[in-house]
Parts: C-alpha cells; structure tokens; sequence
C-alpha cells in the first residue's frame, strides 16, 4: 500500500432530476489499493462509482455538486476531457458488454480511438499485453479473430477488463464484475485483481460481503446515498462502528 | 453498539441461539458441579463425590457440541463482526468451562482422600473461598446471558477478592504448617494448598470468561497476560522456610 490519495471526493451531492441519489460524500481513495463500495440495492453505489469518470454526464437528468479529485485535479472543470479522463479511468460492468467484434477488435478499440499505437506490430504488442494482463491470453491466442461474444461469460469478463486495460488507465472501476460469473471464473477475476492492484487503483462494487473481504484493502459502506462508514477492511468487517452497517454485513434487519 | 437486531435469515439466529443455549447450559452445570463441591468440603460425602463424577461426561459432551455446533455456523453461514466473534468465543469459553470442571473434580477428589478436614477454621476458610467462586461464577453466567460488559467488568474487579482471599488462607495454613503440624499431617496441610490455588486458578478461568463477553460486545481484547502462578513458587517458598 502506498498511502498515496489518488481520488478526493468532497461534499459530492448527486441528483436523478429531483431526486437526490448522492448525500455529501467524502470519502478517499488511495493508489493502488482495491477499495470495496458496499450497500443495499438503490443506495448510490453505482452512483458514485460513475462520478469517477464522468458517466453521469451521458445522463440528461443528473446532476452534481461537490468535487471530484483525481492527482488532485478536478475532473469536473470544463477543461478537462471527458474522453481522455475516460481513458485514465476505465470501467468494467456487472455484464460482460464486448463489442460485436473480434477478440482482437475488442481490446485494440481504446488503443485505436486514442491513436495510440503507430504501426500494426505495436498495436498488436499492445493487444498481446492486455490480454496477458487480464490474464486471458493463454486461452485465447489460437482465435484472437473470433468474435469476442463467443467467450465463456468468464472469458467475456475478463475480455472486458483487457479492453479496459489496453488504453493504460490509471483507475479500474469495477461494477459488480463477478455477479454473473460462477466461482471459479470469479475466482480468477479475484486473482487478476488482486494482480492488477500493483499498477493500478481499483474501485470495486461488489454485493457480495465475503467478496469485499478477500479483494479490498479498504471498504465503505453505503445506505441511502450517505456514506456511513469507511476504513480498512480488516476493521470495517470484524468490528465496524456503526449499527447500519453492522446490520448490513451480517444480515440484520435494518 | 448496543442493538442485538434479528437477522433476515431465522434460521442464523436459531443458530446463534443453540450456541448461547449450549454454553450457558454448560456453564449452568459447572456452576453445579461447584455446589456439589462446596457440600463435598463441608461434609466429605462419598455420594456427593460420585455426583460430581457423574456429571463429568456431560461437561464434556457439551463442549463437543459447542464445537460441532461453532463449525457448522463457521461453514454454512460465514458468520462476519459480531456473530463471529460470538461463536468463535463460544469455543475459548467452553475451554475455560471444561477447566473450570475439571478443577471442581479434582479439588472434590483431594479433599475426599482427606476424609475430614483437620481444622474446621480452615475449612470454613477454604468454604469462604469456593463461596465466592461460586458468586463469580453466577455472576459471569448473569453477563454472558445479558452481553452487559459492565457485569463483565465487575466480575474482572471482584476476582482481586479471591486472590486476596487466596492469600490469606494461603498464610493460615503456612502458620500451621510451620508451627504446630505434625509431621504425619504435612501431607494434607499440602493437599490443601493445592485445593486452594486451584480455587484460586477457578478464579481466572472465570475471568477470562468476563473477558471474552467483553470481546464479543465490543470487539476489543483485554485479556492481559495472566499474572503467572507466583503463587505458586510461593508456595514453595513459604513451606521451605
Ligand atoms: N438513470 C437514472 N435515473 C433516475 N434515477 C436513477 C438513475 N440511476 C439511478 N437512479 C436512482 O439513484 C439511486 C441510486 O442508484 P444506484 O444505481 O447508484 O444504486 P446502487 O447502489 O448501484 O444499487 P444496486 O446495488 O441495485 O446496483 C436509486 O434510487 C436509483 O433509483
Ligand atoms: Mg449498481
């Protein structure tokens, strides 16, 4: 762990038109280390996650207040680039979404759209790499022009995380990546994880509370769009400090 | 956090209660086996003894479903926060209550092969001493029954009462030893030592209980190291003078 901030969020209100979905959130995250949003269904985990790379901008009816920060910048400026912020901050989703294309299309789309590889080998290198970072690779090289929808949902996974690593982000942002995977496809997706939280710093959403435990160093716990509580994990499950998310992780009425 | 709400699977909770019931139960019988100890000091009866004997499996049945019952919880409800640490405690207190019973045979067994206690001055002092084992004991089993850690700590102050009962009965019987035993009695002025500091040892293991409470209420250890048996060594201490 490095201890170094890498994302500030500060007083970060959020709203579906009327509706308030995000209360004054505050919360750091800090370089490469996995850090778990856990909650009830509805209370802005997915919310919050999309602030980190501006999705909620594609959504006519949301608005924000609050800063979001990243190596202490906001991202929210008007001269920040969506597009490249974006790149800096990929998002993995709780289905597997590859594009109708090849394996190969898939991963070589971000590298392609940012121009950023200058001859064919390079950008096959980049392929390669990313493929062998989200540890899919091996399973894979023999039909690298198949097309990307053919792959197990596992494999489709872990094709969408290699898609989100070819562009060199510095953030992953993972929306319950595993929920539709069996164990041991989210086994390995763990493991990558694990793997990846060396050279990157990952947010992850995750229902499952035994999840958050193994994959993240640090957890914060959501309810209703308040943040009640976050810290290291370790500390968060053995001894959390508050009712609501005592109630919460181990399966009390709240 | 002071709320004990109910958790979305009943079940859980039918879970968590078998282990509550099993422990308590368990305690409930220790705290029986003392009684029947505290009849076998003042009156030396063989029935009373085999009593205590008869119980002994069942102490150690308990703790055999303690444990089944902590594993399975373990294995099908990956309990986290407060219900780990209940069942995960549920297995140090039933150790503590398998020692606590096993402490209440042997002292039984001691002063049985004594057939009278030779100075009633000293029997009702070692009497005074499983007195207030017995209070401890009714008190931590009133704690774990209520999570109320401020019972709990009241148990861990009121152990000082028995060590320092300890001691003084400790001296009663040296002064005796030293003075005026027959060498022939030195064997049971002994026996009787050892009696006492097991009473004293029951003491521990009873706080080590209100410890545990406290660790499953509120997550924080407080067991310190145990004061090792310098009791013990002054025992010996005491008899080679
Ligand atoms: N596009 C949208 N338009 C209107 N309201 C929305 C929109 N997206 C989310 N919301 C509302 O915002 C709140 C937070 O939703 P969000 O998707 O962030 O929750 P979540 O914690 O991710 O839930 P889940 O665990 O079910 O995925 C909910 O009340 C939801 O109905
Ligand atoms: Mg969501």
């Amino acid at each position: 762990m490095s201890e170094k901030l890498k994302i500030s969020i500060k007083n970060l209100n959020v709203f579906y038109a009327e509706k308030q979905a995000l209360f004054d959130i505050n919360l750091n995250i800090m370089e490469r280390e996995v850090t778990s949003l856990i909650g009830p269904s509805g209370c802005g985990k997915s919310t919050l996650l999309k602030c980190l790379n501006r999705m909620n901008d594609l959504i006519d009816i949301c608005t924000m207040d609050g800063q979001v920060m990243i190596d202490g910048a906001n991202i929210n400026t008007p001269d920040q680039d969506p597009v490249l912020l974006r790149s800096k901050v990929g998002m993995v989703f709780q289905k597997p979404n590859p594009f109708p294309k090849s394996i190969y299309d898939n991963v070589a789309y971000g590298p392609r759209l940012h121009g950023m590889a200058q001859s064919k080998d390079e950008l096959d290198s980049m392929v390669i790499k990313s493929l062998t970072r989200a540890g899919l690779y091996d399973e894979v090289k023999n039909r690298l022009f198949e097309a990307g929808t053919g792959l197990s949902g596992g494999q489709q996974q872990r094709l969408c995380i290699a898609r989100a690593l070819a562009v060199n982000p510095e953030i992953i942002l993972m929306d319950e990546p595993c929920s539709a995977l069996d164990p041991i496809a989210t086994a390995k997706i763990e493991e990558l994880i694990e793997e990846l939280k060396r050279k990157y710093t990952i947010v992850i959403v995750t229902h499952s509370m035994q999840q958050a435990a193994r994959v993240s160093d640090r957890t914060a716990y959501m309810h209703m769009g308040e943040l009640i509580e976050s810290g290291f994990t370790k500390n968060i499950f053995s001894n959390p400090q508050h009712q609501k998310t005592q109630d919460y992780i181990t399966g009390r009425i709240g | 956090m002071s709320e004990y709400k109910d958790h979305i699977v009943k079940s859980f909770d039918d879970d968590i209660e078998n282990i509550k019931q099993l422990t308590t139960q368990m305690a409930t019988l220790v705290e029986e086996q003392f009684k029947l100890l505290y009849h076998v000091i003042d009156t030396a009866s063989p029935a009373t003894i085999e009593d205590i004997l008869d119980n002994e499996p069942r102490l150690d049945q308990y703790d055999a479903e303690i444990r089944d019952a902590v594993i399975t919880i373990i294995t099908l409800r990956a309990p986290i926060a407060i219900d780990l640490r209940a069942s995960l405690t549920a297995l140090r207190i039933s150790t503590d209550l398998e020692r606590l019973g096993d402490y209440a045979k042997s002292i039984a067994m001691r002063v049985a092969a004594l057939e009278t206690i030779p100075d009633t001055n000293i029997k009702n002092d070692i009497l005074r001493l499983l007195t207030l084992v017995q209070t401890q004991m009714k008190d931590v089993i009133d704690a774990y029954l209520s999570k109320d850690i401020k019972k709990a700590e009241i148990v861990r102050k009121n152990d000082l009462m028995i060590d320092e009962k300890y001691n003084l009965v400790y001296d009663v019987i040296v002064d005796q030893i030293k003075d005026k035993v027959p060498k022939l009695k030195l064997l049971t002025y002994t026996k009787l030592l050892f009696a006492i500091k097991t009473l004293e040892r029951a003491g521990d293991h009873i706080c080590n209980i209100a410890e545990e409470i406290h660790f499953i209420v509120t997550g924080e250890d407080i067991s310190t190291t145990k004061k090792p048996s310098q009791s013990i060594e002054k025992s010996l201490e005491g008899i080679n003078k």
